[in-house]
Parts: structure tokens; C-alpha cells; sequence
């Protein structure tokens, strides 16, 4: 009861503190940032949903986004956009068939036909379902595959995906190359991401928590064990894709209205790699790592254009010095808390050596011309998102969380690091005098009293 | 079903996918009028030199799976630096000699190292004089000579050779040992790096390579009536191929080493038991696999005229998907599915002019395909930990 | 008493926080056979790894003619004059007899010796020169015991540490192979057997030790350990 209070109130307090931000000067572009937060979120928990619950890696993720973001341009393409025949063909029927405006009207609810675009609703869902069509037989070879074979498969059908609407006969419905313009941006704004997000949220919550939830944690630790135990691996497999799938869908409708366009460059393997490195910081497994990776990732690719601005190319030389010479530290330093031996390898003195010349041929040609005129680094952030995930493999396999979910009883909860008087008299060793001369003491002490 | 059903059933369905292929081509150059005999010979060209790029680049990935199990997704960027280092390798030489001095000191420095880590070089006098070698050399050719193409061929291989086992070092040793999609994932982390590295480094754009003319003249002849379009690269590749390829075979199967490699692909632990240095190995076949790499690099720039930091990715896949169709770990198998892929490329295309569109997704069905249905390829084993 | 030839001191031995072997002590001298009894997870192939060095040493040291073994590599110790025949064989299945003997002789650069050696492994297997061409993997469980045992022999060790040799074989046949190793003892190499089967390890080693949870519970010379009370309950059976 308490931890449900506390969660509306937060849900409360985020709604309230949104709405101010929307009336705040200047806050467009962080209201920009939050959008993509939650629409990358419902991205990322979705793909947490398989890689990390099911344990399986998946690969194809900006497949089902595509799906979504397509199938949600082709319905909600407005009248007057200039598009081919076929392209508009779905947005008419959308238009004609998908009115709910026309029932809530009739039914009184004027102020909801009013407020919302009912028809983005339908759409997006009807979005996530094309997207679990697929995510059907795109998790179909799960059941027969292992490991990177089928990481290797869902990489396949997700290029695949992203390969068809510019071929040649799928592009009269898709406009090929050119994308599709001019999709209306409503679903695209801060509360309807935020709302979704929040759904999203809650349905896979529920959703890990329940007997689904424990039978793919089961298929992830053990395949056969799970199976003897009744888990019907076909159905969850499936399943979990399927719904996985479905949210990918919906996230790739409500970024195509974010963008207001779409083509297949918008969900190229970048999106499913950039989701993989936001769950993998975050920590595999965890919904709410899931969610803290997207912030920090997002905020990484919105805020880091600070790094790919036009600079004196003696920065860039200086840059990769200071790179170098701090990796060659930080690996010395983990090796020697771990106390591995050596601890400065070839490898490491590779790094510093290159970071000494570097940092050598800065000082020595600072002032010549190839120094002083201006480069940009174009891709940096990529680069840094790369650097980041291969660092996590290294040293921190399980992310931030790894795979635990926040809950309340974590900030409200009693302290679980300190026993307890009753844990104390329970335990054998801590209540032994003769073991533990804390408690000895403290039967002088008791017996003094 | 036992295991024999199983493996007749396999074989089955695959002479039947066969005997349905040789039908559609041949129906289909019944039905295309002008597909004559020269164009048949001007395919084949092509498929050849096609296919041996592939088969190239395949055998790096074969050779890596085979020995860490790890699919090195960023082979293809490997692939991709051998092309730049020949690139800048003929276009910027002759160089400042300070520059020079600096490249070769940094270069030759890692190289030697590498190169005795690699090969056992551990005599004073064998590595004085493998050091005066390497470091003579590239001083010489970095400062006095206008490169050319062969020069850049080798010193490209060498490079890149080196580069592939500076990634084994850093991104893969470390996690020696973990689950196998963490690997994985850090290969695909690694492709991205190298990949968004290239593009900042030597620019977004693509980059024009313009090789030695007498590789590009043209060499056309004609066969009746139309003309076969051929220039020097078409032979000098399926060359190269062959050399690299002997020389391979004889490496792994006659030398100390190479059945090193052998036996830790086949049980890395007891090769350790006999005294092999398995890191040694690993490094080793990272190079190989690299050194081939790169080598089809400089020929793919040669002969599509072309580079750019992205051009890994789909040759990269399209090997891939050879190495798998051959048998992945198997290395004839690498060689016989490039081939294959080759002129699968190449004929489809001549057939079915109006597919070509969809070269890239056919890549990759057929690798689902064959994943799901036949996952030993041609001629590997059958690798059962995968059903 | 002549310098040992392999010597584990307090040795402890740890699979993560799991520790499998608890303050062992084992010697073996030059020339004797040794054998290591003890059931299922009582640390018997940790310790073969351990002074292989595919296990690392948690506490203790490990000597081997008399240098201090534990920090080196295992390249290293096979290079000072250990080998190994594997449990399960573990020949190289897609190699054929004739390399799986080079893997061998890895570590060796004398031609000449190598063939003697190979003619010596030829005298006790005939059927592996028979074999030569054969693949390994395609070959019995007691064939692939002796092409394991031969290629054990080719680096001309000191040493040969040899793990469950009667595991998956015929009795006839293993008591062939123990027969074999006894022969390749009195030719002067030290052998360390590890075996489940204390009945016929007893019965041609010099001394054995008892593992129990990772703790030596008995050693002694084979004899005393055939009729020691609490070996028969336990390992020997009722007679």
C-alpha cells in the first residue's frame, strides 16, 4: 500500500514538475531531450525484455522500430500531404475508418476528441501489432538456435527490414529512398511520449514481476531446467519477442512523429547498437537500468555536440594525448587494485608511448600551420558511445544495476546490512561468545547491567 | 531422428536446392535472348575476382571463430584499413623525412614487437636484424619512394596485420573467458569504433584510389562480336589469391606453428598442456586473418576504384555469410563459399537484372537460411551445441 | 633420500570464492610412481591442474626439481620436463596419429631424438604405427588412451602426470595400460596417477595419497594403503 502511495505521488510530482517545464522560458530544449528519453526508454526496455530478462541476445530491434515508425507514417499522413498514390492509400482508410472523434462525440466526451488526436492512439497501436506480426517470426528461429548463431539471425532479419522498403516493388507503398514526409508531430511531443513511456513502464513491470516475468528469468538461467520444470519454451520465447516487438513498434511510431519524417536511415543498426549500449550501462536485465542508461546515453548524444565543433587541430592532437595517457593510468591503476601481475603489459606501454608522442609532437609543432587550422571531429560521440560499451564488457559486465530494479524499500526500507536484534539471537555465529568477541562483550555487558 | 537420418536429410534437401537452381539458370538463359557466350566468359571474369575477395576476407572470420568461437564483426573494418593504409601509403610519399622518422620509429616499433610476440623471435641477432629490416625499409620507402602499388600491397598487410592484433589485445583478450554474446557485443562495439575512427581520420567522403595504370588498362578482347571488358586487376587478384592461399595452406599444415593453430582450434586446453602458447596463437591467427584482410582491401580499391570508412560493412557481411555457407571454422570451406557467393552474385545479377536491387537482402537471407537450416555449411562438421 | 622431483607445499587452490584444495602437501621423488586416490570432487584433477598451472595456487608453493613452479606458465613447466595425458583422452580428433605425436614434441627442436622417441612409443603401441594416418577422433577409447599416452611420451619428460587412464575402458584393457605404465616407469620417468580405480592404482604404484574435500586424508607406501582398515570401507570394498 505504502510503496503504491509513493509511487502515484512520484508519477504525481513528475506530471506536476513537467507541466511547469512546458510553461518555463527556454525549456524547449530540454523538453526535447525528455522526449527522446522516453521514446529511446520504451525502446530500450523493450530490447531489455529479450536481451536481458530472456537472456537472448537480439540484434534486430531497429527492424520492429522501422516497422512501427512506417506503419504509423502510412496512417496518420494528412490529407493535404503531396505523397504517391499507394503511399497515401492507408492514411485514407485511416482517415475514414479509424475516426473515433465522430464516436466520442456522439457518445458527449467532446473535450477528449478535442484534446487528442484519437487517431495517433489507433495508429500507434495498430503500429505495435504490424511490429509483433514480425516479432513472431523474427523470434521463431529462437527456438531452434543458440548464442551468436541467432544474435547473427536477428541482425539478418533486422537488416533485412530495414533493406525492403527501398527496394524497387515495396517502394510505391513506401516512397522508397525518399521516406515519407510530413507526418503529423503530436504523438511526438513530451506528454504523449511521457504518458506512453509511463504505460510502457508499467505493463513490463507487471509484466517481470508476474509468472511470465519469472518463466523467461528462468529461460535465461537455465534453459533445460526451466523446460522440466513446466516452462513451455516455444510459447515464452515467442512471446517475449512478440511483445518485445509490439513496443519497439510503438516507439518507432512515436519517433517517426517526433521526427515528423521517416526513412531507412532512421533505424539503421546504429538505433538497435545504441539501445544495446544504453541497457548494457544501464544493467541487463533491469528495467529501471534500462531506463537510467537511455538518460545518460541520450544526454550523451543531445549534450556532447560540445565535442564535434570546429577546434585548432593542436586540440585534437592534445585530446588524443590526454586519451592515451589516461587510459594507460587507468588500466595500471585497475590492474594493480586487483593485483594482477604485471602490472604494466606491452599493450598498456603501446598506449602510453603513444600518448608521450602525441603530446611530444603538440608541444614541438604547436604553431605550425597544420596544427593551428581547424578540424571537426565528426562521430565523436559515436566513438564515445563505442569506447563506453567496450569498457562496460571489460569491467563491468552487469551495468550499473545489474540486474536489480529500484523499489522503495530501498530508500524507506530498514537498513539490511545491519543485523537486527532478532537476526542477531537467531544467528549461531554472531550470538556465540565463544566465536564472536562482539558478543562476548556484549554478554559482559548484559551481565554487568 | 538419429543422427545419420539427420545429416542424409540435410544432404538431400541441399542436392535438391541444387538440382533447382541449375533449372532456373538454365531456364532462365533460355529465356534471355542475347546472353551469349562472351557474356558467360565476362561474368566469370568477374565472379572470379569477386570471389576470391570474398574468399579472402572469409577466411579471416572462419579462422577467428575457429579459434576463440568469436564471430570478429569488426573484420570488415580491418578489411576497410588495409585499403586506407595502401591509400595513404602511395599518395602521401615520398614524405618529410622528419615525419618519416617519426611513422617509423612509432610503426616499425610496434611491428617488431608484434612480430616477435608473434613468431618466437626471441634471438638478439634474428631480431637486430628483423629490427634494421623493418626499420630500414619503411624509412626508405616513407621518405624516398613514390610508392607504389605493390609496395603498398605489402606494407599495407603489415600494417594492418599489426592492427588486427592490437584489437585481439585490447578488445578481446580481456574477456577471454566471458559468455559468448559478450564478446559479441564487444566485436560490434568495436566495428563502431573503428568504423566512426576511420570516418573522423580520413574524412566522411568517399576517397577516390587511383591504382597504377597498368593495372586499369584496359585489356579488352573480343569473342565473336562483343567485347570482353577486362583490365589487369582481373587477373592480378585470383593471383594473389591463389599465392596467399598457398602459402597459407602450407603455413597451417607444415609448420610448427601453424599446427599450433590447428590443435588450439580444436581443444585450446590441451594444446596448452603441450606447451603451446595459446595467447601466442590467438595473436597469430589474428594476424593471418588480418593480413588476408587487407590484402583484399588494396584489390577491392584497385578495382572498384573507390574507398570510403564504411566499405566493411556489407563486403564484411557478404564474407560472413561465405564463411558460413563453407562451414564456419572450416578454412577450404571460407575459400569455396566466397567463390560460390562470388559468382552467385555476379550470375544472379547478369540472370535477373531486375533483382539487383535486392543483392543485399538476398546476403542475407540466404545467411539466415543456411543458419537455420544447414549451420555446418558445405563442408564443416556437424556442430551440435548449436540444435 | 634423493631430491624430490615435484613438491607441494601448503598448497591451497580456490574456483572463485570455492576453495578446492586445503593446505596439501605431496612430494614425489625421481624415478617412483605415485597415485592419487580419492571420490568424486575430492580435488584430484584440481591438483593435476594445479601443478600444470592451469589452476592457479591460492596460498603455497609448488616446487618442481627444485625451482618454484607456481608463478610460471604452463609452457614453461612442460618445457622443464612435465606432460600430460588428459581424462578422457583428448587427443586432437582432426588431427592425425602422427601429429598428434608432433603436438607432442612440441617444445622440441631435435630431430633425431624425436624419432627415437617415436620409435620408442612405436614398441609399446604397434597399433598406432599401424594408425599413422589415421584421424584421432575416429579411433576406439582404447586407442585414443595410447595415442594420448605416446604423445605424453614424446616430449621426453621427467614427469608424466596422467589423469583417470581407466576411465571409459574395458578392464582388460586397463589392465593393459597399467602394465604399459609400469613399463614406462621403470625406464626411469617419474609417473603421478590419478585414478578412481585404487585397486589397480595400488597395485604397480610405489605410494599413494588419499584426497578427501580437497584435504590429503591418507598416504603412505601402496601396500600399507591396500590393507589400511579404513581404505577397504571406503574406496576397496568389503573383504
Amino acid at each position: 500500500m505504502r510503496n503504491t502511495l509513493l509511487t502515484l505521488a512520484t508519477v504525481g510530482l513528475a506530471i506536476l514538475g513537467l507541466y511547469l517545464l512546458t510553461q518555463a522560458e527556454g525549456s524547449s530544449g530540454l523538453l526535447s531531450a525528455l522526449t527522446l528519453i522516453f521514446i529511446w526508454g520504451i525502446a530500450a526496455v523493450s530490447l531489455n525484455l529479450i536481451n536481458g530478462q530472456l537472456g537472448i541476445l537480439s540484434l534486430g530491434h531497429h527492424g520492429f522500430m522501422l516497422i512501427g515508425g512506417y506503419v504509423t507514417a502510412l496512417l496518420m499522413l494528412p490529407e493535404k500531404e503531396r505523397a504517391p498514390f499507394r503511399t497515401r492509400l492507408l492514411s485514407d482508410w485511416a482517415r475514414n475508418h479509424l475516426d473515433l472523434d465522430k464516436w466520442l462525440r456522439g457518445a458527449g466526451l467532446d473535450f477528449i476528441a478535442n484534446s487528442i488526436d484519437l487517431k495517433f492512439v489507433v495508429a500507434l497501436f495498430l503500429a505495435g501489432l504490424a511490429a509483433a506480426v514480425v516479432g513472431v517470426i523474427v523470434g521463431a528461429p529462437s527456438l531452434r538456435l543458440k548464442g551468436d548463431y541467432l544474435a547473427i539471425v536477428t541482425f539478418g532479419f533486422g537488416e533485412i527490414i530495414r533493406l525492403l522498403p527501398n527496394a524497387p516493388e515495396v517502394a510505391a507503398l513506401t516512397n522508397g529512398p525518399l521516406g515519407i514526409k510530413g507526418i503529423p508531430g503530436d504523438a511526438g511531443t513530451v506528454w504523449w511520449t511521457f504518458f506512453a513511456f509511463l504505460f510502457v513502464l508499467w505493463f513490463l513491470t507487471r509484466l517481470k514481476f508476474s509468472s511470465y516475468g519469472r518463466a523467461f528469468e528462468g529461460i535465461r538461467e537455465d534453459e533445460i531446467a526451466a523446460e522440466a520444470m513446466g516452462v513451455n519454451l516455444a510459447y515464452h520465447k515467442v512471446l517475449a519477442f512478440t511483445i518485445s516487438a509490439f513496443f519497439a513498434g510503438v516507439a518507432g511510431g512515436l519517433y517517426a512523429s517526433y521526427l515528423q519524417s521517416v526513412d531507412t536511415q532512421t533505424f539503421n543498426f546504429f538505433v538497435t547498437f545504441f539501445l544495446l549500449v544504453a541497457i548494457s550501462l544501464g544493467g541487463l536485465g533491469s528495467i529501471t537500468g534500462a531506463v537510467l542508461g537511455t538518460a545518460i546515453v541520450v544526454l550523451v548524444r543531445i549534450y556532447g555536440g560540445f565535442l564535434e565543433k570546429p577546434y585548432p587541430a593542436y586540440v585534437g592532437y592534445l585530446g588524443g594525448a590526454v586519451v592515451m595517457l589516461s587510459a594507460f593510468a587507468f588500466s595500471a591503476y585497475i590492474r594493480k587494485a586487483r593485483r594482477l601481475r604485471p602490472v604494466v603489459e606491452t599493450k598498456h606501454l603501446i598506449f602510453g608511448a603513444l600518448g608521450v608522442a602525441l603530446l611530444l609532437v603538440t608541444v614541438l609543432f604547436r604553431n605550425e600551420p597544420w596544427m593551428t587550422q581547424t578540424v571537426q571531429f565528426f562521430g565523436l560521440r559515436k566513438i564515445l558511445l563505442a569506447v563506453i560499451l567496450i569498457l562496460i564488457m571489460i569491467y563491468r559486465r552487469e551495468g550499473i544495476m545489474g540486474r536489480a530494479e529500484f523499489s522503495w524499500k530501498l530508500i524507506f526500507g530498514p537498513r539490511e546490512d545491519i543485523p537486527t536484534e532478532e537476526q542477531r539471537k537467531q544467528d549461531a555465529w554472531l550470538s556465540n561468545p565463544d566465536l564472536n568477541p562482539d558478543a562476548a562483550k556484549k554478554e559482559d555487558d548484559d551481565a554487568s547491567a | 531422428m538419429t543422427a545419420s537420418k539427420l545429416a542424409s536429410r540435410s544432404t538431400l534437401f541441399t542436392l535438391l536446392a541444387g538440382l533447382l537452381l541449375v533449372v532456373l539458370i538454365g531456364w532462365r538463359i533460355a529465356m534471355l535472348g542475347d546472353y551469349t557466350f562472351a557474356r558467360i566468359v565476362q561474368d566469370f571474369l568477374n565472379a572470379l575476382t569477386l570471389g576470391s575477395l570474398y574468399a579472402l576476407i572469409a577466411l579471416g572470420y572462419t579462422m577467428v571463430y575457429g579459434i576463440i568461437r568469436l564471430i570478429n564483426f569488426a573484420h570488415g573494418e580491418i578489411f576497410m584499413l588495409g585499403s586506407y593504409f595502401a591509400f595513404y601509403a602511395m599518395t602521401l610519399t615520398p614524405m618529410h623525412w622528419g615525419l618519416a622518422l617519426l611513422i617509423t620509429v612509432l610503426l616499425g616499433g610496434t611491428v617488431l614487437l608484434v612480430l616477435r610476440s608473434l613468431f618466437n623471435l626471441e634471438e638478439p641477432k634474428r631480431t637486430a636484424a628483423l629490427a634494421l629490416l623493418i626499420f630500414a625499409g619503411t624509412f626508405f620507402l616513407l621518405a624516398f619512394r613514390n610508392m607504389g602499388w605493390i609496395e603498398a600491397l605489402l606494407l599495407s598487410m603489415l600494417a594492418t596485420g599489426v592492427a588486427g592484433v592490437l584489437l585481439e589485445a585490447v578488445a578481446y583478450r580481456p574477456l577471454r573467458g566471458a559468455p559468448r554474446e559478450s564478446m559479441l557485443i564487444t566485436a560490434i562495439a568495436a566495428s563502431f569504433f573503428l568504423q566512426n575512427m576511420g570516418q573522423l581520420l580520413f574524412g566522411p567522403r568517399v576517397q577516390g584510389f587511383n591504382a597504377e595504370t597498368i593495372l586499369n588498362r584496359p585489356l579488352n578482347f573480343t569473342i565473336g562480336e562483343e567485347t570482353v571488358y577486362y583490365t589487369g586487376i582481373l587477373i592480378v587478384v585470383p593471383t594473389v589469391t591463389a599465392v596467399l592461399l598457398f602459402v597459407l595452406n602450407l603455413f597451417v599444415s607444415r609448420t610448427k606453428l601453424g599446427k599450433a593453430m590447428r590443435a588450439t582450434a580444436q581443444d585450446a586446453e590441451v594444446a596448452q598442456m603441450m606447451g603451446v602458447n595459446v595467447n601466442q596463437v590467438i595473436a597469430l591467427t589474428f594476424f593471418i586473418g588480418s593480413i588476408l584482410a587487407a590484402a583484399a582491401g588494396v584489390m577491392y580499391a584497385i578495382r572498384f576504384g573507390q574507398i570510403h570508412p564504411l566499405m566493411g560493412l556489407i563486403p564484411g557481411i557478404k564474407a560472413f555469410t561465405a564463411a558460413v555457407i563453407g562451414g564456419i571454422g572450416s578454412l577450404p570451406g571460407a575459400v569455396l563459399g566466397g567463390l560460390l557467393l562470388g559468382f552467385i552474385e555476379i550470375y544472379v545479377v547478369s540472370l535477373f537484372p531486375t533483382l539487383s536491387a535486392y543483392k543485399d537482402v538476398f546476403a542475407f537471407v540466404l545467411l539466415i537460411l543456411i543458419l537455420l537450416f544447414r549451420p555446418s555449411g558445405l563442408v564443416g562438421e556437424d556442430l551440435t551445441e548449436k540444435v | 633420500m634423493p631430491e624430490p622431483l615435484l613438491e607441494l607445499k601448503n598448497v591451497s587452490a580456490y574456483y572463485g570464492p570455492i576453495r578446492a584444495l586445503n593446505q596439501v602437501d605431496m612430494v614425489l621423488y625421481p624415478g617412483e610412481m605415485v597415485c592419487l586416490l580419492g571420490g568424486n570432487a575430492s580435488g584430484k584433477s584440481t591438483t593435476l591442474k594445479t601443478i600444470l598451472g592451469l589452476v592457479q595456487v591460492g596460498e603455497g608453493e609448488v616446487y618442481f626439481r627444485g625451482e618454484r613452479i607456481d608463478p610460471k606458465p604452463t609452457s614453461y613447466r612442460i618445457e622443464k620436463g612435465m606432460a600430460v595425458v588428459p581424462e578422457n583422452r583428448r587427443v586432437f580428433p582432426k588431427m592425425t596419429v602422427r601429429e598428434n605425436l608432433e603436438m607432442g614434441a612440441y617444445l622440441r627442436n631435435d630431430a633425431k631424438g624425436i624419432k627415437e622417441d617415436l620409435d620408442y612409443v612405436f614398441s609399446l603401441f604397434p597399433r598406432l604405427e599401424e594408425r599413422l594416418g589415421q584421424m584421432a577422433g575416429t579411433m576406439s577409447g582404447g586407442e585414443q588412451q595410447m595415442l594420448a599416452m605416446g604423445r605424453a611420451l614424446m616430449s621426453r619428460p621427467k614427469l608424466i602426470l596422467m589423469d583417470e587412464p581407466s576411465m571409459g575402458l574395458a578392464p582388460k584393457l586397463v589392465e593393459t595400460i597399467f602394465k604399459i605404465i609400469k613399463t614406462v616407469n621403470e625406464r626411469g620417468i617419474t609417473v603421478f596417477v590419478v585414478e578412481q580405480n585404487a585397486n589397480i592404482a595400488l597395485s604397480i604404484a610405489d605410494r599413494g595419497y588419499v584426497l578427501q574435500t580437497g584435504e590429503v586424508v591418507l598416504e603412505g607406501p601402496a601396500q600399507d594403503l591396500l590393507h589400511n582398515e579404513a581404505m577397504r570401507r571406503a574406496y576397496l570394498g568389503e573383504v
